[in-house]
């Protein structure tokens, strides 16, 4: 779900009729609802998903039917058959458009990789048995489509959706603790992602377009503004989601839990986009032997693992660059770990370790391209000494005093509160609901001041979430 | 006893949060006085003073000194106009002064009608100029209906949208803004003189006609009616230009047919240089505006052309028009700062 007022107000609009209507339509409603959603945003990709949701159910049928019957040749062949059908499709609308011509026409659907992934891990499970069939179309297009999670994931597993659907029913409006969580999810969200993300997004842009007339400082300044900026676009998004499922009593998935606190870059791929990290492990790593067969097999699967999450990110080498480089790193780092070198991987110097992996990695994620990236970093090198000084710099960038010291302000905040939630082990919209009335209200009354003046909104400030794009 | 106190937290959350609010409108909100602070400050005049009010672009908070109206004829006069208002924008401005004062004559400046075409108006750079300062109302949405394009409401409305991040901009006029009471706001009529000195060549007169666009021609119609239907006499005016001024002079030259049909006062500036004693070595600011010497030459003509054509009172020393002894201090202030 893209964070506007629109969409905002439109699961509020959801969420009245949610609680109005039946409690057996709850379901359709909100299929229909986040299929209306989705047509909203794009025709073109409500009409993608509503096929890829039926195609999806059939298959699971057929694969259902053949696994009841012990039919494992014929149900192995039909879970082949999708999975390649899936796979296939996704490199189609993502690789082809750059070729022109007529395949210039096609692009990809605004969701598409997040939802053909959990195709991909239903119609598996089915097959594995770890799920049944589910013999009604609407829970899957349900699976797929739920609005609030449409845009940008979490990819979400199907037994522990499927559940919540079916106990949609037993939702009770007065759940006050429920409620108090979602507000908090979604403003808590809303200030990652439009206070922090958005802003930091405006200087990294100019910075990334404009690299060659800036010094060594502001170019490294420009990395670490990007770490916090996609950091905080994806989890505040991710956040806002989680807030608006809890709307209608769904709980989704996790997708981060503070990973720049991570010790090591082994760690921080268990806490950055966890239902990603854990799609690749259960239906990718583990099916390749994972560490089964061997240090040297891990490593190399490892490595596939990480090329293929690198360009499920995106087109161009540049992904594909920072997937094997995030590759190099973990199996480096689980060479480390069996040879039992903590130093590097644990406490303080372990962090800083990682964050300057990640960092670095980020640069050709963000870049236009594998040369451009390669640029940034060049002159991050070459431009040591720039005519002109750090203030005047800053001020071409469009930062004067007071932003400088709000973004200082605002990035210090967040390390601080991810170093409470990883201390606490729990998410900070969860302690600010679980707080008295007192130390709630005025965390509300702070957070949307804040969101209110800071936020960056209005005028030629777009809140286009960062993985939308794939 | 849980949950009064629960509902007085509430309370009290509630209220700093509209408090919170209302100070920060006042603190960040964008304060230009090419139509935001015009509109805004309406609201402050006191009621049913206002004489005469001039509607239309920057050529009427530049180019009309209601100070000089006020000390050359008594004239309480109001410079209710915006940056490049077009005529749909003028009706609605129209309608809201409407609602608080009784003019008994309407001076409605023709320069956008003649220099844009409807086109320029899909995209309005001064949107916001012309819309911030409006209470919201019927009549405001019904104005944002005629001016803004669905898919770009959200950049402008509500009001907070343009402003609520100009905490890294704040200067002094904020900070005075910020602590100004009605009684000081009072004394702002809309004029917003220029300083500047641009020589630029009188341009030559054309002879040639074109009609209004049809959404113009409407909203001319719509405010002759509304003048008609309320009393009000209702004059057309527009200051000396050089800007487009050829495309500009067959508009005109359509408005004065219209006039002398229907029996309007039409003050065509474009043809009264020499009347008006405009010299374009010095009385132009910049290609569209006068300056203020200009602009009190401009000023002199109209007060004058005012008086002879219309009853308009002569408001000096009543009670209730303090306000406008204020007025003429602080131009006096402002140009010997600027001049």
């Amino acid at each position: 779900m893209t964070i506007t007022v629109v969409s905002l107000l439109y699961a509020f609009v959801v969420g009245i009729i949610f609680y109005i209507i039946p409690v057996n339509a709850r379901k359709y409603l909100l299929a229909l609802a986040s299929l209306t959603y989705v047509f909203g945003l794009d025709k073109y990709a409500g009409a993608i998903v509503t096929v890829t949701s039926l195609f999806t159910w059939l298959f699971s049928m057929m694969i259902g039917s053949f696994v009841e019957k012990e039919e494992q040749k014929k149900a192995k062949l039909c879970t082949f058959a999708a999975v390649c059908l899936y796979v296939l499709v996704l490199c189609m609308f993502k690789f082809l458009p750059a070729r022109g011509g007529l395949f210039g026409k096609l692009f990809l659907p605004i969701g598409f990789s997040f939802y053909v992934f959990q195709a991909i891990s239903y119609v598996v499970d089915v097959k594995r048995g770890t799920t049944k069939a589910e013999k009604d179309p609407i829970n899957v297009v349900l699976y797929l489509s739920f609005f609030p999670k449409f845009v940008s994931g979490p990819i979400e597993r199907f037994e522990g959706f499927n559940k919540q659907i079916y106990a949609l029913k037993y939702v009770k409006f007065k759940d006050g603790e429920r409620f108090k969580l979602a507000l908090y999810y979604v403003l808590f969200g809303m200030f990652m992602k439009l206070v922090i993300a958005d802003r930091l997004g405006i200087y990294v842009d100019k910075l990334f377009e404009d690299r060659g007339n800036y010094g060594t400082l502001i170019l490294i300044a420009g990395v670490i503004a990007y770490t916090f900026q996609i950091y905080c676009d994806f989890a505040g998004y991710t956040f806002v989601a989680i807030g608006v499922s809890k709307i209608y009593g769904i709980d989704i998935l996790q997708n981060f839990n503070v990973p720049y606190m991570a010790e090591n870059i082994t760690e921080f791929w268990r806490r950055w986009h966890m239902s990603l990290s854990s799609w690749l492990k259960d239906y990718v790593y583990i099916p390749l032997g994972g560490n089964r067969k061997g240090p040297v097999r891990k490593i190399i699967n490892t490595m596939i693992i990480f090329a293929i999450c690198g360009v499920w990110h995106g087109v161009g080498f540049s992904f594909l660059a920072w997937g094997l480089m995030h590759g190099l790193f973990s199996g480096v780092d689980a060479i480390l770990k069996s040879k039992g070198i903590e130093l590097v991987r644990k406490g303080a110097i372990g962090r800083i370790i990682m964050f300057l992996e990640v960092a670095f990695a980020w640069i050709f994620f963000r870049a236009s391209s594998f040369t451009a990236a390669v640029s940034y970093i060049s002159f991050t090198v070459k431009n040591l000494v720039m005519g002109e000084t750090l203030w005047a710099q800053l001020h071409s960038l469009g930062i004067n005093q007071v932003e400088l010291i709000l973004i200082l302000v605002l990035v210090t905040l967040q390390i601080i509160f991810d170093y409470i939630a990883y201390k606490k082990n729990k998410d900070i919209p969860s302690m600010i609901a679980s707080n008295s009335d007192s130390i709630r209200y005025a965390v509300f009354y702070v957070l949307v001041v804040t969101i209110f003046i800071f936020g960056i909104y209005g005028p030629d400030m777009a809140t286009k979430p960062i993985y939308m794009q794939f | 006893m849980k949950k009064s106190l629960k509902k007085v937290r509430l309370i009290i959350l509630m209220t700093a949060l509209i408090v919170t609010y209302f100070f920060c409108e006042r603190l960040l909100a964008i304060k230009t006085e090419h139509g935001i602070r015009q509109a805004s400050d309406m609201y402050v005049q006191p009621e049913d003073s206002i004489d005469v009010v001039f509607l239309g672009s920057s050529h009427i908070h530049t180019n009309v000194n209601t100070a000089q109206l006020w000390s050359e004829h008594g004239i309480a006069a109001y410079d209710y106009s915006g940056a490049d208002q077009p005529l749909w924008m003028s009706y609605n401005y129209l309608k809201e002064i409407c609602k608080y004062q009784k003019p008994k004559l309407v001076v409605l400046d023709l320069f956008s009608v003649a220099v844009y075409d409807t086109e320029y108006f899909k995209d309005f750079i001064f949107l916001s100029d012309n819309l911030n300062g409006f209470k919201f109302s019927l009549n405001k949405i019904e104005m944002m209906k005629n001016s803004c394009r669905f898919e770009t409401l959200a950049d402008h409305f509500p009001s907070f949208v343009t402003w609520h991040n100009r905490y890294k901009e704040l200067s002094e006029v904020d900070l005075k803004q910020l602590f100004a009471t009605d009684y000081e706001r009072m004394a702002f009529k809309g004029y917003t003189p220029y300083f500047g000195v641009e020589e630029k060549a009188e341009p030559q007169e054309v002879t040639e006609v074109t009609e209004l666009e049809p959404k113009e021609a409407e909203y001319l119609q719509k405010i002759k009616d509304f003048c008609a239907e309320n009393d009000m006499e209702l004059m057309f005016v527009t200051a000396p230009h050089v800007e487009e001024a050829d495309k500009a002079h067959e508009i005109y030259n359509r408005v004065e047919q219209m006039a002398l049909d229907e029996g309007y006062l039409f003050l065509n500036g474009m043809k009264l240089f020499d009347e008006l004693g405009i010299d374009c070595s010095k009385d132009f600011n910049d290609e569209s505006h006068l300056n203020y010497w200009g602009s009190c030459k401009y000023t002199r003509y109209l007060g004058k052309l005012i008086k002879e054509s219309y009853e308009i009172p002569d408001r000096r020393g009543q009670e209730g028009y303090e306000s406008w002894d204020r007025h003429v201090e602080e131009i006096k202030r402002k140009v010997e700062q600027n001049a």
